[in-house]
Order: structure tokens, then C-alpha cells, then sequence
């Protein structure tokens, strides 16, 4: 009797697992992104803003006159978990993936979605994810290898810092910015007073703090992730030390959320804010406040611009075949006149790595005010047609 | 010496913090052999109730401490020990270990995907005006974790060792048995010693808000330095807690700032690895007697 | 006939069922087989001979970053196996002896300690292991013309490492050996006045079962392809704990039901989007609470078996 149950759970079991991930047939975005673990408040942002992009799309008419579907899978921010999410958002056949997110999952999980030639855009930042070399993976916003370039020269050149300190996460995010930063203050001869590691989740900083002061710096960038920036500031204005903060992510809306008052005063260079002059960045904004209740950040706008970016490429194709939105993804310029939804001209490189103008901005009154507008940084770029 | 004085007193006022985390963490074990996985998630919780009391429902600062503490009681105190302790308690250790791990999770992704990923600001309690001796800057905010945490530790001392209650708690920490034979009533005394870690939980969950900000992940650090400290200081003595907790947050302090800050974590465990090699009760702990 | 065969039946089924699959199921199985090889070194340590052990993921990431780090310069797969076994092995060895002088939830705090250690020095050392960057593009074993790249193929690798683990496990437990960890585990006292020498087979239960956590350190890395340090936390040996614990300490079907409970069961959960986790948890509690001494009790409902309990 008892084998007989045996046997009858087992092949329950076989038959349940077998119909787990059925396929249909639709076009599809696989949305693989960190919705719990460290990395949910960028994930659930990145997830966000696809989900408008794709709103949006299909009321103006889907792409190639076919209407979008989504699928949301979650990585738990962890790398060896987002290859298992990935290996099943590609059983799903999806027209691309968007995600992830965190770079140490997205140098994971990259290998997986090349093999299986869906073109993946990428929320990471992180110039691992572009040295790689991989002919798949597209960043939604400049990694630290062109940000941190803008970022330097406006530091040096427009701020006239010269006692700069350094405080960074110690993972691949953080370290990736270090390299990029450090590199690129040695080009202009330059190098840091203080150069400090932190951790993710950390809560106290005096003793990095400590340090920042008795290296006698102006000038201290701040390059963790959000709620540890904001954390600092707290503690940097409790500590009563006199230094000009900067920082990129640093004035991420999530930062200022969380930090609030203590966060008035710090200069960033930022991709994309809520309040950049850019029409229709406000209007996304605005939309996005709407359907969610808050304010969204870079992740959501960068997730927003990509989804478009597919189906822009996917246009200027002529054809929803991937090989050739991926190659004609690769050395191009997409302007946003001829894709609104792009919201500022943006151009890829061969490796996977964007480059679009940006906002020098600074916090007041709990708001980042966009005090200057950059350009890209190289060009001009030309504008490949890709039939 | 600016600096030397400034990092003492951070380290301090992080070291009470953990010291108020690792006390409960000690009562739980000595009375009910919990080790409580769950431990930084019984702080996070009432620091959540307290923005709902404070933030959300604009009640007054007296009010929402109060009924904190309450739900706090209620929920990490009795509720958890009458479903999970009493059931699992003559399991042996390690059931209790991973239910309280499953606890940990569940308060933590509950939280995540019910309330918030990201964190939410705390209203500072204390001013926000830094205390400034010569060029020394203090926050208030050092100064009363420093005071709160020794005030509630003198209190505690005061309840375990002048009063029958605590007394009580005292003879079921060193024998369950023979407290029981003696007619004290070991259930509810275990109750009452998870009540008391969930009210020093709700404590130093009200005292890190401002500073560590509400988020669903601050518990995992907190407990595990809990863990340091109640080793490190003695597992069988509050009083080891206490101390424990002070120099694994001087050691994390002074070791970050001094020596790297890439191996931060490590400082504090070394000194556990020592002590745990050399004087297992711990620094100012007593030898533990295997009792039932 | 047919009920004493049935364990051994059930598990070959299972075995080969996975190439029926497509890839994200084969992955997932992949997965389980590798977790199956850590959860039977650490049933070893912690279910046999009683020593509790928070360092199985450190002693996984001894036998990962030797592969990760010989395979891209184009050394055999097997021989980074075997350097990271016998580091493994020589570590296990190391925290083998601090074993001796402390128990219970003191040893559980030296073993944390040790993963916490090993995991700091395999971020900050970036010289060797990458630091926070990782390592990528490990390659899979191959034997001249046989190549064990694809996902299919590789899984059958896995599944015959995984076979010969069970095999001397099995072994292993059935020989005095198992015997000694037994008496330890049950009364240390009453073991060391039979003559059980406490000091070498307490010493040996960390270091075999850090020898199987080298090996399926090993197999984990070109699984995946790219590792990093983060995945040899604290938080990957509660994991384990968790698997020995929820299958059934010190039984030998234990850790096969823990390794497929923990990385099936979320998995199959997923469909409830961001609630699957809440869920997991949950289980996890009422596991514990209906089933303190494991899965493995319904196991034991299922089958009767005539053989002998090992």
C-alpha cells in the first residue's frame, strides 16, 4: 500500500515539476532582476520602470505592431541563483531580457544569455561587466568607465578639488569604481589623500570618517550603495566634519529618501534624475509617480529607456531577429527624436557600453537641482542604418 | 588624541548597542538553551512597529515607545516561546536552531515584500545638535546609548539579584531540574525571559534607528555581532554581555580607523577565536557547569 | 523483493531523469547534485559524529577557487579537484583541533569564525582569487576528445562524482569508523572509556567531511562558470545546516532529501512571485516544529526497509 502512495506522490511530483515554466507564444521581456535580498531597492525599481516602458509601448501600439508581455523573475541578489532564474527566463523564449541589475550577478548570468543569443540590457554599472567581452550584454547607462571620466573632469576642472579622499564599497560595484576613478585622476596627475574600503550593510562609519578628517581632505567622494551613502551623511554631518561631499549615486533619489536633511549640500554627477531639465524625463517621472506612489530613481529610468531601446533597434531592423537587433545594437547612435521613448540621444559601443550627456546636480532642500548639463563624453556618433 | 578620544566614544556607543543585543541573546540561552538565529530580525521588528507608531501614525513619542514595547512583548516574547520554544525545547539544540534561523527569514522577507525593500528615515530622537568638548565633537545620540544601555543593564542587575523573580531565573539558569523539584515554575519563567529580551530588543531597536536607519536587513549584522559579544564576554554572565558588547564595538572601532579597514570584520572575530580557544566561558564569564 | 530495492530504484530514476530535462530543470538538478555532495560531508561531521560545524562553506570555496584559478590556464579539471580536496582535507584537519578543546555552540562560534576569515581573505587577496571581482570563464572538464562542456554532459560528470561520494560514504559509515563517530556523537565520555580514541576520529570527522565539501567545491565552479566570493558566506553554511537538519541528522537518506527539499523547494515556489520566500521560511518553521528530526521520518513511512539502519 505504502509503495503504491510512493509511487503515486512520485510521479505527482515529475508531472508538477515538468509543467513548471510552460511556454506560450507571445513577445516576450524576461525581467530577471533583484527583487528581494540586498539589491531589491534597485531591482524593484529596474522592474518598475520596464513594466511603465512596456505600458507604454503597447498603448502606442506595441512593437512592430505587436504588444509586449512581461515576466518577472527574481534573483534574490544572488549570483549563483540568477544563472538558475536566467537558464529558465530563456525557456520562456523571450525577445530579450532585461536585467540584472547588480553587477557580480550580471557577470554570472551574461555567459548564460549569450549562449542562448537573447540579447540582454543590463542595469549594471560596473566596467566588469563590459570588459568581458561579450557580444551580448548592453548597458542601459554608462559604466564607470565613461561616467567616472565625466565625473573626474568635472571634479577636477569645475570643483578645482584638490585633497580628494575616497570612500568605497568593497564589492565589484564599488571596486569597479575605484579602479576607473583612481585611473583616471593619474591621467591628470592627480592621486587621493585617503583611500577607504566600507562594507555593504554597514552602519557605523566614524572610524572611515576619522580618517576622512585627519587626511585633511576638501573633498571626499562617496561611492556605496545608496543606503550606506545615506547612513554616511548622517553620520558626516553629526561628526560636524567640514568637507565638500560628491559623489554619483550618492544623490540617488533612494539615497535622499533615506537620508534626508543631511544629504543638502552633496554634488553629484548623475545619468539621470526625476528633476533633469529633459521634458521627457519629467514626464516619465511624473507617470511613474502616478502608478507607483514614489519618486522613481536611476534604476527605473534606465529600465524604462531600455525597453525602449529594444524595441528601437528592433524597428531600425525591420525584423524581430535577435542576431541583427544585437548587431545593430553594436557601434550606433539612437536619438531620441526618433524614439521619445529614449528620452535623451544615447549611443552604444562595440562592447556593450553607452554614453548619453548627464546632470552635474546638487541637493538642496532634499531635492538634486540640476545645476549643469554635460554632454557625452566622445562622438559625434554616427547613425548606422541596420536593414 | 582627538581622534583617539572621538573613536573610543563611537565605539562605545556602537559597543552598547551590541551589549543590549547580546544580553537578551545570553537570558535566552542560560534559561531555555535558545540560541536565538533570529536575534538582530527581534530588534529590526519593534524598529518597524515604532515607525508605524511614530511616522505613519503621528501618535506621540511616549505613546508609540509604549505600545512598541508591547507588541514587541507580545509578539517576539510570548508568542514566539508558547509555538516555538515550548514545542522544540526538548528537541535537543539543534531544531530550535533552525526554526529560529526560519524565524530570522521570515520576519526579514516579511517585512521586505509586505512594508519596504528600501530604507526608512528615523525621526531623531535625541538632538540632532553635536556636543562639542575642545576639538572633540560628541553627538547626543553617543551619550545616550552609552547612559540608556548601562541604566537598563543596572536595572536588570538590580531585578535578578534582589528579587525573587529574578532570583527564580537565576536557579532555573543553573539547573532546570532542580529549579523545577524546587516548585518554580520553569515554563513561565522562560516566558518571561523571552519577554525581557523582546523589551531589550524594542530597547536598542529605538537607540540604532536614527543611526543605522529601518531596514529589513540591518538584523543580520546586529545578531552576529551579538554573537561575538555574548561569547567573547561570557555567555552565563550579563554583566560578560555587558562588557563583550563594548569591546567587540572599541575593537571594530579602533581596528577600522587604525589598521584596515578591508579586514574590519576580522579584528573582532580573532579576539573570539582567542578567547573561545583560550577561556571558552569567556573573558568575565564563569565555567559553565552541564547542567540538565 | 521489489520494497527492499525501491530506495535504490527511486534514486537511479531520479538520477537519470534529469536528461530528459531541458536546461534550467538539468541546471536546478545540477545543482542539487553538487549541494548533495556538501550535505553528506557536512551529515559526516555534524549528524554522525556530532561536531557542529559553520565552516562548510569555506572548505566548499577550497576545492571552487583552486579549479577557478588552474582550468582558465588550461590545467586538467582534475587536478584542481585534487589540489582543492587536499586543501580541503589539510584545513579541515586545522579546525579539526580547536574541535577538541570546545563543543556545542562554542565550536559552532569557531567554525563561524573561520568562515568569516576564509571568506576575507578570499575578497581582499584579489592578487590570487580576483577579490570581489571573482573569477570567470571556468572551464569544464574534458579527457582529450571527450568534452563535458554542454549542460547534458556535464551533469553526468557531476552525477558520477556524486556516485562514487555516496559510495564511500556509504562505505565509510558501515566501517568501524561510522561505528566510532556513533559512539562519540551519542556519549563522549562512555566512548573514550571503550577505547575510542577521541582525538583522531573527532579530527578526521572535520577533515572528511571537508574533503567532500572540496569536492563539491570543486564541481561547483565550472557549473556556473564564474564565481565570487560571495558566494562562500556565512549565509551558504547556514544553507547546509539547514539541509543536514530539515533531511535528517545522522541518518544517510537525511542529506539527500535535505539537498533537494532546499534547492527544489524555493524553485518549485517561485510562481508565487515575491512571496515564495516568506513561504520557504514558513516551511522551514513548521518543518522543524512537526518534524524536528527530519524529513526523513516520511521517508521511513514510505518505505519499510529490511536492511539494517546505518
Amino acid at each position: 500500500m505504502r509503495t503504491v502512495i510512493a509511487l503515486g506522490v512520485a510521479v505527482i511530483a515529475v508531472v508538477a515539476i515538468a509543467h513548471v515554466g510552460s511556454t506560450q507564444d507571445a513577445l516576450k521581456l524576461a525581467i530577471v532582476a533583484e527583487i528581494t535580498g540586498g539589491g531589491a531597492p534597485s531591482g524593484t525599481m529596474w522592474r518598475d520602470g520596464v513594466l511603465l516602458a512596456v505600458e507604454d509601448i503597447n498603448k502606442a501600439g506595441g512593437v512592430m505592431g505587436r504588444r509586449l508581455e512581461t515576466l518577472v523573475m527574481d534573483t534574490q541578489s544572488d549570483p549563483p541563483t540568477s544563472v538558475a532564474v536566467m537558464r529558465r527566463a530563456i525557456n520562456e523564449r523571450p525577445l530579450a531580457i532585461m536585467g540584472t541589475v547588480y553587477s557580480s550577478s550580471t557577470v554570472a548570468n551574461m555567459e548564460v544569455a549569450r549562449q542562448a543569443g537573447i540579447p540582454q540590457i543590463s542595469g549594471s554599472e560596473s566596467v566588469l561587466v563590459v570588459q568581458k567581452g561579450n557580444p551580448n550584454i548592453f548597458l542601459t547607462s554608462f559604466s564607470q568607465q565613461v561616467g567616472f571620466a565625466k565625473l573626474v573632469k568635472w571634479l577636477v576642472e569645475d570643483l578645482k578639488a584638490d585633497k580628494i579622499a575616497l570612500i568605497y564599497v568593497n564589492n565589484a560595484f564599488g571596486r569597479g569604481g575605484r579602479e576607473m576613478f583612481l585611473k583616471f585622476l593619474k591621467d591628470r596627475g592627480k592621486s587621493v589623500v585617503a583611500d577607504i574600503s566600507t562594507e555593504v550593510q554597514q552602519a557605523d562609519f566614524t572610524p572611515e570618517l576619522t580618517r576622512v578628517r585627519a587626511s585633511g581632505a576638501t573633498h571626499v567622494m562617496i561611492y556605496n550603495h545608496e543606503e550606506e551613502n545615506a547612513r554616511m551623511m548622517i553620520q558626516i554631518r553629526k561628526l560636524g566634519i567640514s568637507v565638500e561631499t560628491v559623489g554619483d549615486n550618492l544623490c540617488a533619489q533612494t539615497t535622499i529618501e533615506a537620508g534626508g536633511e543631511a544629504l543638502n549640500g552633496a554634488k553629484c554627477h548623475v545619468p539621470m534624475t526625476a528633476l533633469s531639465p529633459v521634458p521627457g524625463m519629467v514626464a516619465v517621472g511624473r507617470k511613474f509617480q502616478e502608478k507607483y506612489g514614489r519618486v522613481p530613481d536611476h534604476n527605473a529610468f534606465k529600465a524604462y529607456i531600455g525597453t525602449h531601446l529594444v524595441k528601437a533597434a528592433a524597428e531600425r531592423v525591420g525584423a524581430l531577429d535577435q542576431a541583427k537587433i544585437r548587431d545593430c545594437l553594436h557601434n550606433n547612435l539612437f536619438a531620441a527624436a526618433e524614439e521619445p521613448g529614449l528620452l535623451m540621444d544615447m549611443s552604444m559601443d562595440d562592447k556593450g557600453d553607452a554614453d548619453r550627456s548627464s546632470c552635474i546636480v546638487q541637493v538642496k532642500n532634499r531635492k538634486p537641482e540640476v545645476v549643469k548639463v554635460l554632454s557625452m563624453l566622445a562622438g559625434p556618433y554616427t547613425r548606422r542604418t541596420c536593414r | 588624541m582627538t581622534d583617539f578620544v572621538q573613536l573610543l566614544v563611537a565605539g562605545i556607543s556602537i559597543g552598547s548597542i551590541y551589549a543590549l543585543t547580546a544580553i537578551g541573546f545570553v537570558l535566552l540561552w542560560q534559561t531555555s538553551n535558545t540560541i536565538n538565529f533570529a536575534q538582530g530580525e527581534f530588534v529590526v521588528l519593534p524598529a518597524f512597529a515604532m515607525v508605524l507608531f511614530l511616522v505613519v501614525l503621528r501618535w506621540p513619542f511616549a505613546i508609540a515607545l509604549v505600545a512598541t514595547i508591547l507588541v514587541s512583548t507580545l509578539l517576539l516574547g510570548w508568542l514566539v516561546k508558547e509555538l516555538l520554544v515550548t514545542r522544540l525545547l526538548t528537541m535537543g539544540v539543534l531544531p530550535l536552531v533552525i526554526a529560529t534561523i526560519g524565524l530570522s527569514l521570515f520576519i526579514r522577507y516579511s517585512l521586505q515584500q509586505f512594508w519596504t525593500p528600501l530604507a526608512l528615515p528615523f525621526p531623531p530622537i535625541f538632538p540632532r545638535v553635536p556636543i562639542r568638548l575642545g576639538t572633540i565633537i560628541i553627538s547626543w545620540e553617543e551619550v545616550m546609548n552609552v547612559l540608556l544601555a548601562g541604566l537598563v543593564v543596572g536595572a536588570l542587575q538590580l531585578f535578578i539579584t534582589r528579587t525573587r523573580l529574578g532570583w527564580a531565573m537565576q536557579a532555573v539558569a543553573q539547573n532546570r531540574t532542580l529549579a523545577a523539584v524546587l516548585g518554580i515554575d520553569v515554563s513561565r519563567l522562560v516566558t518571561l525571559t523571552f519577554v525581557l529580551n523582546a523589551a531589550l530588543a524594542a530597547v536598542a531597536a529605538i537607540l540604532i534607528a536614527p543611526v543605522y536607519l529601518v531596514k529589513y536587513d540591518i538584523g543580520i549584522g546586529l545578531g552576529l555581532k551579538a554573537f561575538y559579544a555574548a561569547i567573547i564576554g561570557g555567555f552565563n554572565q550579563i554583566r560578560g554581555a555587558l562588557l563583550g558588547g563594548l569591546l567587540v564595538g572599541v575593537v571594530e572601532t579602533f581596528s577600522a580607523a587604525y589598521i584596515s579597514s578591508q579586514f574590519r570584520d576580522a579584528f573582532a572575530l580573532l579576539i573570539l577565536l582567542a578567547v573561545l580557544l583560550l577561556k571558552p566561558e569567556g573573558l568575565w564569564g564563569v565555567k559553565e557547569e552541564w547542567a540538565s | 523483493m521489489i520494497r527492499r530495492f525501491l530506495p535504490l530504484g527511486v534514486l537511479v530514476f531520479c538520477a537519470l531523469l534529469p536528461l530528459a530535462f531541458e536546461q534550467y530543470k538539468l541546471y536546478v538538478a545540477s545543482l542539487t547534485l553538487v549541494y548533495l555532495i556538501l550535505a553528506i560531508g557536512l551529515n559526516l561531521t555534524l549528524g554522525y559524529a556530532g561536531q557542529i560545524s559553520l565552516a562548510h562553506a569555506a572548505f566548499m570555496a577550497l576545492g571552487s577557487y583552486p579549479v577557478a584559478i588552474l582550468g582558465p590556464r588550461g590545467l586538467p579539471f582534475e587536478l584542481g579537484l585534487a589540489v582543492g580536496v587536499v586543501l580541503a582535507f589539510g584545513w579541515g584537519l586545522v579546525v579539526g583541533f580547536p574541535a577538541l578543546k570546545v563543543k556545542h555552540h562554542y565550536l559552532a562560534m569557531v567554525t563561524l569564525g573561520f568562515n568569516i576569515i576564509a571568506f576575507l581573505v578570499l575578497r581582499n587577496w584579489e592578487g590570487l582569487t580576483g577579490g570581489s571581482f571573482g573569477i570567470s570563464g571556468i572551464p569544464r572538464p574534458a579527457w582529450g576528445p571527450i568534452n563535458f562542456a554542454s549542460d547534458r554532459a556535464y551533469y553526468v560528470y557531476i552525477l558520477g562524482w556524486a556516485a562514487l561520494v555516496v559510495a564511500s560514504a556509504y562505505w565509510l559509515l558501515s566501517s568501524r569508523w561510522g561505528r566510532a563517530f556513533r559512539a562519540i556523537r551519542e556519549n563522549e565520555l562512555r566512548a573514550a572509556v571503550v577505547g575510542v580514541s577521541l582525538r583522531t576520529y573527532k579530527v578526521m570527522a572535520f577533515a572528511i567531511g571537508a574533503a567532500y565539501a572540496g569536492i563539491g567545491g570543486a564541481l561547483f565552479a565550472p557549473l556556473l562558470g564564474y564565481i565570487d566570493p560571495g558566494a562562500y558566506t556565512l549565509d551558504r553554511s547556514i544553507q547546509f545546516l539547514m539541509m543536514v537538519v530539515m533531511g535528517g541528522l545522522g541518518r544517510f537518506e537525511g542529506p539527500f532529501i535535505g539537498a533537494a527539499v532546499v534547492t527544489i523547494l524555493p524553485e518549485v515556489l517561485r510562481a508565487s512571485e515575491g512571496l515564495y520566500l516568506i513561504l520557504y521560511a514558513l516551511a522551514v518553521v513548521l518543518m522543524m516544529l512537526f518534524m524536528p528530526k527530519g524529513l526523513v521520518g516520511v521517508w521511513d513511512w514510505l518505505v519499510i526497509s529490511s536492511k539494517s539502519r546505518i
